[in-house]
């Protein structure tokens, strides 16, 4: 009868454990996705300027601003962190923005007046900048939650998870249409060179 | 005169010119003072020599005839340590102004401002970080700084020793140093803009990571990066930032640059603190002396081994590709 109670307390401090691992990964989690609205604010923030002033110069590209101010407003919709699949839009939303921005700022390549703004460059700069954080905070998310996620999912934390209500969280992965496009080169060269392209983009007053 | 030396193709700028109009004539005065300080230390070596052996012979005999030898003994010994000295001095002295003409020089030819000794170096912050270890006695030598690529940076050599105390079996008590670092501290301006500190610390196996992280300021951050994580462990006060200035690329760089330079891939530590990137590189030799001074000055292998000693400046400049603006 000992020997039943010894084990029986034995396995209780076990999961216990486990209980208390986990609610820590939890919580590493929320700090990381919370570490990464703080980045993501940087890039809410900047869009009101690189938006205004290219709607100066971009009178053609009306429809990539509209879904920028949308992408924008869906990004910043409030969400509960502790619930996986809100915290997957969220994250669906701030990965359309991020390729929304990239878009921008290419287009803007074939308006040269924009280009040569010095407000502009700065923008972009900023951009390049908040982007590397937000690259950094994804990578300390991802890694949180691939602890959290190993921990809820490997027996016996499966079902130490289901009592305690903690679920798996989603990775936050970039899909970046753009990057998938294969490479135009002689797109680059003819950039690089300054040798105009057939079938170029509209230039400023055209 | 010895032929002109070819330089390294590395070298970032040319310094044949420089060392045909400036450095050599001046080694070449300087090599008669060089054959003077030769022979002085070969004569005082003599006498040292002599000394010893007259001391070795009045010993012998006053064991055989029973007279006394103290003074023969004395006077000996006054006469060996007269002449080691005189010996010790006049190489230093040499060597010294060879060593400001060629090293000196050089530095200039590239940009850089070389001080041999007396200088100011920001040498607090690698103790704090843990980049060197903890000790009782330093030696800091040889400081370069100047800009490479836009990118401004500083060093200097190092020798760094722990005190230990130990008894013999007379009951006195030792004092001795032990050399626990030798090597080059390097503070290199970076690209990137941060707040907190970050430090990158050669791998220790397990319970040595255990140990040694429990002094540490800052969280342990693991990276994805297997590779890197076999051979560094990295310490920081945000997690976000330490990834931001550790990115896939910047990790491959630091491995490429460990495997490269210094002793191995476990000579490296490097610290972010305050807009800077700091370096300490265990190498086990004396760098930018120039030689020792038993051979002609102006030898073209003095030359060719310092162009390459300075090399790994900007090639740690190049390899972590500190002068990138676009900060990747």
């Amino acid at each position: 009868m000992i020997w039943i109670a010894i084990v029986a307390g034995f396995m209780l401090v076990l999961a216990y454990l486990w209980y208390v691992a986990l609610i820590r990964r939890r919580n590493r989690v929320q700090e990381a996705l919370s570490s990464i609205d703080v980045q993501l604010r940087k890039r809410h923030d900047l869009l009101p300027n690189v938006l205004k002033m290219a709607e100066r110069f971009m009178a053609h590209e009306r429809e990539l601003l509209a879904r920028l101010t949308e992408l924008r407003n869906q990004a910043q919709a409030p969400y509960d962190p502790r619930i996986g699949e809100q915290v997957r839009q969220h994250l669906d939303a701030e990965g359309s923005l991020q390729a929304g921005l990239r878009q921008l700022f290419a287009v803007a390549e074939n308006y040269p007046e924009l280009r040569s703004s010095e407000t502009m460059s700065n923008a972009q700069l900023t951009f390049n900048e908040v982007e590397g954080h937000i690259a950094a905070a994804r990578r300390f998310y991802n890694a949180a939650v691939t602890e959290l996620n190993n921990a809820v999912q490997i027996f016996p934390g499966s079902l130490i998870a289901g009592f305690a209500r903690v679920q798996t969280m989603p990775f936050f992965e970039i899909e970046d249409e753009a990057a998938r496009q294969p490479v135009d080169v002689s797109d680059v060269l003819g950039q690089s060179t300054g040798v105009p392209q057939e079938g170029a983009s509209p230039k400023q007053g055209s | 005169m010895s032929a002109q030396p070819e330089l390294s193709p590395q070298a970032p700028h040319d310094l044949s010119a420089h060392y045909r109009q400036h450095i050599a004539p001046a080694l070449a005065r300087m090599e008669r003072q060089r054959r003077q300080a030769v022979k002085r230390i070969i004569v005082l070596g003599v006498l040292a020599v002599t000394a010893l052996g007259a001391m070795l012979a009045g010993d012998l005999i006053a064991v055989m005839t029973g007279l006394d030898d103290f003074f023969i003994i004395a006077g000996a010994i006054l006469v060996i340590f007269a002449a080691l000295a005189g010996a010790a001095m006049i190489y230093k002295q040499i060597h010294a102004k060879f060593k400001q003409v060629l090293v000196g020089g050089i530095c200039e030819a590239m940009g850089l401002k070389f001080s041999p000794g007396r200088f100011r170096f920001a040498f607090a912050p690698f103790r704090e970080t843990g980049l060197v270890p903890g000790h009782d006695r330093r030696n800091l030598e040889d400081r370069i700084a100047g800009e490479h690529n836009g990118v401004r940076f500083e060093l200097c050599e190092a020798l760094l020793e722990r005190r230990t105390e130990r008894q013999d079996s007379d009951g006195n008590t030792k004092v001795e140093y032990r050399t626990v670092f030798r090597g080059l501290l390097m503070i290199y301006e970076f690209p990137k803009r941060f707040q907190g500190r970050t430090v990158v610390v050669p791998d220790a196996t397990w319970l040595g990571n255990m140990i040694v992280g429990l002094g540490r300021e800052g969280e342990r951050v693991r990276l994805e990066d297997p590779r890197f994580e076999r051979m560094f462990e990295v310490y920081s006060n945000d997690q976000v930032e330490a990834r931001y200035l550790l990115t896939p690329t910047f990790m491959e760089r630091l491995q490429r640059l460990a495997e490269n330079t210094g002793e191995g891939p476990r000579s490296l530590a490097a610290a972010f603190i305050g807009s800077r990137l700091l370096l300490a590189l265990r190498c086990g030799e004396n760098r930018f002396e120039g030689g020792h001074i038993f051979k002609p000055f102006d030898q073209p292998e003095r030359l060719e081994k310092l162009v390459e000693e300075l090399g790994i400046i900007f090639e740690i400049i190049d390899t972590l590709d500190l002068d990138n603006r676009s900060r990747i």
